[in-house]
């Protein structure tokens, strides 16, 4: 074989130039003794290209940047056509490109590495140098400590590895070294073992010597899959978001399981349920405020207690009292025992509007109106002061007596007064008065059957029955549902395949990789 | 006008001076100098002489100085002189040349029992080859043939301004190329260009640069052939250009006889008649290249059969294979030849070369890689040498006929033809001698393989008749 790799002509070279567009990463280089310093003689663009060799074997292809100085061979020898780059030449620029006006320009230093005059060869988390460069005086200076937690507790963020001189760190970065990932072993008796990403607006992603992984970012912060997230907290976790927070579940159903208490603080608490909203608590459930209020938009309000239903309100001060207003429906109170009471008065009022209804009653509507007090022993009506029994038509009928007593006991009739007796009727005083004006009382019968008519259809008490008919009904702390079921069916622990995978070649055929 | 009297090979040197190239060797400029007196050395040399080939890209030659009275130390000579030599061939002819002293060596005394008498080699070299010399080209040529680069080489580095400097004969090439000149003297550079310079018109595209002592040439033996053909179309016009040349024992001190001995050739050497093993190793027949396009993975082979298409090449005759076919395509296989490896970094067909040269122009390697290692082989082992008694208008790159017989019949006394060798032949190389009063070259030529035995060669004339065509031209 003849023709390449017999006489190999080695070279070291300036690179000029890195825009290829053949995208083979190839680069042109100006070679020292071969080529002459930049000029009309040989412009950048009539350089051969020279093929850069991966020594990694792909894990990094890196392209030498402008100004780079590199090693390389001829493989065509003398002939000089066909460059090839081994590796680039750590160095520091202490010359100056041709045309910036400064002494001791050099021909072979291309322009566009201007900014690389004086830079250390080593970047500065290895050699120490030029640490005040950079983003870890940014880092420094956003440090944040004392973070308030939601408990009474705050936190601090891990301090960022900064440049120092450490020949063993093994540093990837990019081309002007601005970003970069370090990479450290366990030194003895020195800092190390960590593992830094920085980029450089600050952002970082850090693993320190303890093995804390700390993630920050100057910018915005991403997470996002295309699979399932799992996260799994062996000790506490504590957020501080300085604004607004939310979180949305498009999809499937939401669940927290907290072993202990959840305590949930904040200006206004809306919950809004576009279904049912269910507490359930085991022992008591609490609700308090400044004013609570509980409104039914559509349906009934239903309280129901496994033992009694106790309302209080107001103080002595506000004398806040217990309202019900029901004013298209009906109340109804049924209880073993009932007790009305008030301080000052109570007034029991019934317009006296027919009733027209068609809720299901123990007994039909019409002709119900008015006050009625049914009692199978006694209805007792006691005051000390006066009694006063006004109506239009007014009867009072015992079925066995009827007793009026009195200090003085008056009966008055604007018109006729009729007294009446089945059996003996008896007027007895220490004085008996009778006036005149009565001559027809002969023949004329008391008027007592008016207290049967004032009753119209009401049955008597015995017929009487417990008016409540819609009876509270709460749901059950067992029959509240569980959540939705996740249209996922509900699988959330089974992983899902990635909808693309990087095995997924070009050449892979319909059927996927083998 | 030839004289009579004078001997074959007679000749006169009429001037051999030597000076400082620099008057002032702080002045800047070997061209600008108003030249010092010189000295002269022609009663001091005895022996002296130039040498010119189309494998050499310059003239040189040599002068053995006897003398007494240290000229080495006194002038002195030490590489920085100048030589103009004048002399008269056989035929009258004057010749002026000038060159550049670059050595002084074998410096000794004359002999063990004088040494008052020192003798050395001076070595010189033509003027323009030192000019030339003084740079380093380190450039790039865009967008050019090959010859236009190599005119602006020649232009721009040989051209030093002096009456002496001599034009160049350049041979078109074919294609623009964009190529870097890697740091080479300006006939190293030429010499680069050569070996990619391709011609359309001239299968073998072996170019060569070389100089003689008329003019430079850029060219191939292609290109020589035809320029020259006419000059040597039969023998009447052969020798009427005294290019014939015939294989002659006649001891004739007569004028006519010495007009025929300076046609005549000596020391014959045919060289090597064949060397399979030779033909095998360096592809004499076959060769195979193959083009690495690694930024397609792509490996291009393709194989050249020179023993199916030698025909096609520009000869100075009809040649025939010193090997058969059928033991070429035995023992000399496609597989089994030389292989040459290279890096094909111009578009494949169909592809764009792209802009600002992210590809390279079609470079005609396949080409290049074959024909021109190829053809070179086989004119260098057919190539024979001889001596004629000088002339100074005999150059490398020009054709002669040559009148030659075979063995057998010579040693009978009946001369045949030898019509494989016998013909017209590209002179390869001159080497002058000028020792005493006589002229004598030694000419290296070929055709690069034997004439056909189908077809004669170009001599028509018979031989008893050259005898008297030569000596007619002298009565």
């Amino acid at each position: 074989m003849s023709g390449l790799f017999n006489n190999l002509v080695w070279f070291v070279g300036v690179v000029e130039d890195s825009a290829d567009l053949t995208n083979a990463g190839r680069v042109r280089v100006r070679a020292f003794g071969v080529h002459p310093p930049k000029g009309e003689a040989l412009p950048t663009n009539h350089l051969p290209w020279a093929t850069v060799l991966d020594g990694t074997y792909g894990v990094a292809q890196v392209v030498p940047k402008v100004g780079d100085w590199v090693f390389g061979f001829f493989v065509d020898g003398r002939e000089a056509q066909h460059p090839m780059v081994m590796g680039r030449i750590p160095g520091m620029n202490l010359s100056w490109p041709m045309g910036s006006g400064n002494a001791g320009e050099d021909g072979y230093i291309p322009p566009e590495s201007l900014h690389e005059f004086g830079a250390p060869p080593l970047h500065r988390y290895v050699s120490g140098e030029d640490s005040e460069f950079g983003q870890a005086i940014l880092q420094r200076a956003f440090q944040r400590s004392g973070i308030d937690t939601a408990g009474d507790t705050t936190f601090d963020e891990p301090p960022i590895m900064t440049p120092e001189r450490n020949l063993d760190n093994r540093v990837i970065k990019s081309k002007n070294g601005d970003n970069f990932l370090v990479l450290c072993d366990p030194v003895e008796n020195e800092a190390g073992d960590f593992i830094l990403m920085s980029h450089s607006s600050g952002s970082v992603f850090q693993i320190d010597p303890n093995g804390t992984i700390f993630v920050k970012s100057f910018g915005d912060t991403y997470n996002s899959t295309e699979g399932l997230e799992f996260n799994n907290v062996q000790g506490s976790q504590h957020t501080n978001i300085s604004e607004d927070w939310t979180l949305k579940v498009e999809t499937g159903s939401g669940k927290v399981w907290i072993n202990g208490d959840l305590d949930v603080e904040c200006e206004n608490f809306n919950v809004t349920a576009r279904g049912s909203a269910n507490i359930r608590s085991a022992i008591k459930t609490n609700i308090s405020g400044g004013s609570v209020g509980i409104f039914a938009s559509t349906d009934d309000i239903n309280l129901v207690a496994y033992n009694s239903i106790k309302n209080k309100s107001g103080n002595i001060l506000n004398g806040g009292g217990f309202y019900v207003q029901s004013d298209y429906g009906d109340v109804h109170l049924d209880a073993y025992k009932m007790n009305l009471y008030s301080s000052t008065y109570t007034k029991i009022t019934a317009a006296g509007i027919p009733a027209i209804s068609t809720q299901l009653l123990p007994y039909p509507d019409i002709t119900h109106k008015g006050i009625e007090i049914n009692s199978p022993a006694v209805v007792s009506i006691s005051t000390i002061g006066a009694l006063a029994l006004s109506g239009s038509t007014t009867s009072i009928k015992g079925t066995v007596e009827a007793n009026l007593t009195g200090a003085i006991v008056d009966v008055k009739a604007d018109g006729l007064l009729n007294l009446e007796a089945g059996g003996i009727a008896s007027l007895d005083g220490t004085l008996v008065n009778i006036g005149m004006g009565t001559g027809a009382a002969a023949g004329i019968t008391a008027s007592t059957t008016a207290t049967t008519t004032i009753r119209g259809t009401q049955v008597a008490f015995p017929s009487a029955a417990k008016s409540v008919t819609e009876v509270a009904a709460a749901v059950d702390p067992g029959e509240i549902p569980a959540s939705r079921a996740s249209i996922f069916g509900g699988n959330f622990v089974e992983r899902q395949n990635a909808p693309m995978t990087s095995f997924m070649g070009h050449d892979d055929d319909a059927n996927g990789p083998q | 006008m030839a004289n009579n009297q004078k001997q074959a090979g007679f000749y006169t040197l009429k001037q051999f001076k030597i000076r400082p190239v620099l008057q002032d060797t702080t002045s800047k400029s070997v061209l600008d100098q108003n030249l010092p007196d010189s000295t002269e050395l022609n009663k001091v040399i005895l022996n002296w002489g130039i040498s010119e080939s189309i494998n050499s890209q310059y003239v040189h030659g040599y002068a053995i100085i006897h003398e007494g009275n240290n000229i080495l130390g006194d002038l002195p000579i030490i590489g920085e002189e100048e030589v103009d030599i004048m002399y008269i061939d056989f035929y009258g002819n004057r010749r002026r040349e000038s060159y550049y002293v670059y050595a002084v060596e074998e410096v000794q005394p004359e002999n063990s029992i004088n040494d008052r008498m020192v003798k050395y080699i001076i070595r010189f070299c033509s003027k323009q080859k030192l000019h030339s010399d003084t740079t380093e080209l380190r450039r790039s040529y865009a967008d050019k043939t090959i010859s236009s680069m190599v005119r602006s080489i020649y232009e721009d580095y040989f051209l030093s301004g002096d009456s002496t400097d001599k034009e160049i004969e350049i041979e078109e090439t074919s294609g623009d190329q964009t190529l870097v000149i890697p740091n080479l003297r300006p006939d190293e550079a030429i010499n680069f260009l050569a070996r990619r310079a391709f011609s359309s018109n001239s299968k073998s595209s072996l170019f060569r640069f070389f100089e003689t002592r008329e003019k430079y040439f850029f060219c191939t033996h292609e290109y020589l052939i035809e320029k020259y053909k006419n000059g040597v179309s039969n023998d009447a016009i052969s020798i009427s250009n005294n290019l014939k040349f015939i294989y002659s024992t006649i001891d004739d001190n007569t004028g006519p006889g010495q007009i025929l001995a300076q046609q005549s050739i000596a020391s014959l050497v045919y060289g090597k008649k064949v060397n399979t093993i030779s033909d095998m190793k360096d592809g004499a027949y076959r060769r195979r290249v193959t083009e690495l396009d690694y930024m397609n993975r792509t490996r291009i082979t393709r194989d050249y059969d020179y023993s199916a298409d030698h025909g096609q090449y520009k000869a100075v005759d009809k040649l025939k294979l010193t090997h058969t076919k059928a033991y070429i395509n035995t023992f000399m296989q496609a597989d089994n030849a030389p292989e040459t490896v290279l890096i094909a970094d111009y578009p494949q067909i169909g592809q764009g070369q792209g802009t600002d040269y992210q590809l390279k122009p079609y470079q005609y390697y396949y080409e290049n890689y074959t024909t021109k290692p190829i053809l070179d082989y086989h004119m260098e082992a057919n190539s024979i040498s001889f001596t004629i008694k000088g002339r100074g208008n005999m150059y490398p790159g020009k054709l002669i006929n040559l009148e030659l017989y075979n063995f057998a019949e010579s040693l009978s006394g009946q001369r045949t033809l030898d019509k494989e060798r016998a013909g017209v032949y590209l002179v390869l190389s001159v080497e002058s001698s000028f020792i005493n009063d006589e002229f004598l070259q030694k000419l290296v030529v070929s055709k690069g393989g034997l004439s056909g035995t189908a077809e004669k060669p170009a001599s028509t004339t018979t031989v008893d008749t050259t005898f008297n065509m030569i000596s007619g031209l002298i009565k």
